[in-house]
């Protein structure tokens, strides 16, 4: 832990506010670890080009010196062919053996339970459960799934939400999020009367989302 | 031979160019992508890229920063997955929900503004340093390692970039940061 995180103020602040991205100790080593052999690669990629040239044209200077009666035709056409030779062995050696085949896409909306800050994480959970059903019903079995973990697994699209209440009712705020590109691509807000009423919400919000959905191209 | 120096010329520059951005580029590929395998090759793209494009570019951070967004954009589409964990936190933040309940995503929005104000910063490694204290959380014998500091002169110096981020919010009317926390 760093001494600013300690003192707690800026880095607090960024902390507090999402704008930060810790690193831990041992990622930070293994950069200063690191640090030339990067290096070393990038130099690598970048100077072989140069080095190959001028290696090339330091033969041919050679061979022209120490008298040899080679023309410059036959000299470039043996260049061209050994060049060839050379690439078609490099590209050999660096092809994958097998291409893995790209993966499926199991479900494809992924839902975060939503947040909430006047009802507790289950009114949240329920209110997910319940889009997630509505979006089964409505486009199949497997369409849609809760997030277990961090990850969104293979889907297409991400479903963030929030469940507040607000005057005697209760607000259902919906975002989709394209997972691929991170653009949010559909939003809606519900109200229903009580917490228990969270179905009917949901099924109003895949309403409007099929509504979307038809005007656009989706995987499913 | 003109040449010749022309392409040392460059290749101190680049070197120069690189001491200074690795550790805030890897750090930032590091947190969007996860692996740190992943992100040194990436980071080796992004920097292949740069030396191709020495001559032209002109604010090398905020160029770098593009390219390693580009080049994560590229690796997610590679693996064909979600790029749950990588998303832009920018998203995830900027939540309707989050953005329902108070003042939090206008709030984010006026620190991120001053954080990115170029007036905090007197050259491009006090932008650094602040990124890698900051952001990263480095320790200032960390980050100075980098930065060819010594481990006070990088807290002095992170001292006085918080001072004049500090003095900005202020002048946005937060006058403390409690009220913020």
């Amino acid at each position: 832990m760093s001494k600013i995180e300690k003192n707690g103020s800026l880095g607090g602040l960024l902390g507090q506010y999402g704008l930060d991205a810790p690193l831990s100790p041992e990622i930070r080593a293994r950069m200063a670890g690191d640090y030339d052999l990067v290096y070393r690669k990038i130099s690598e990629k970048t100077v072989r080009p140069a080095l190959i040239a001028a290696l090339a044209a330091w033969i041919f200077f050679l061979v022209k010196k120490a008298g040899i009666p080679v023309p410059l035709a036959k000299m470039t056409a043996a260049a061209a062919v050994t060049a060839s030779v050379c690439a078609g062995a490099y590209i050999a050696m660096n092809a994958p053996m097998s291409t893995p085949p790209a993966q499926e896409i199991a479900q494809t909306v992924t839902i975060r339970p939503f947040v909430s800050r006047s009802l507790d994480a289950k009114a949240g959970v329920a209110c997910a459960e319940a889009l997630r059903q509505a979006l089964d019903d409505t486009y199949g079995r497997g369409f849609s799934r809760l997030a277990s973990g961090p990850g969104m697994g293979n889907s297409r699209w991400a479903v963030f939400g929030a469940v507040e209440k607000s005057a005697g009712s209760v607000v259902m705020i919906v975002k989709i999020v394209d997972a691929r590109t991170s653009r949010t691509v559909f939003m809606s807000e519900e109200k229903c009367a009580a917490q228990g009423d969270c179905d009917s919400a949901a099924g109003r919000v895949v309403k409007k989302f099929a509504g979307w959905k038809g005007k656009t191209k989706s995987p499913r | 031979m003109t040449r010749y120096m022309i392409r040392s010329k460059k290749e101190r520059e680049f070197r120069e160019c690189y001491a200074l951005h690795y550790p805030a580029v890897l750090g930032y590929l590091v947190s969007k992508v996860g692996s740190i395998d992943d992100a040194e090759d990436i980071c080796q793209e992004v920097f292949i890229r740069l030396y191709g494009n020495l001559e032209k570019v002109r604010d090398r951070r905020s160029w770098l920063m593009t390219a390693a967004r580009f080049e994560i954009t590229n690796y997610f589409n590679k693996k064909a997955t979600a790029r749950s964990d990588a998303a832009d936190i920018d998203d995830h933040q900027d939540d309707p929900g989050l953005a329902a309940q108070d003042s939090f995503a206008e709030n984010r929005i006026i620190i991120r503004d001053v954080i990115e104000d170029p007036a905090n910063y007197e050259d491009e490694k006090e932008r650094i340093l602040f990124d890698l204290i900051a952001i990263y959380q480095f320790s200032y014998k960390e980050a100075g390692r980098y930065l060819d500091l010594t481990r006070w002169q990088a807290e002095y110096k992170y001292r006085r970039i918080e001072k004049r981020i500090l003095a900005r919010l202020n002048e946005k009317g937060i006058k403390e940061l409690g009220d913020l926390l």
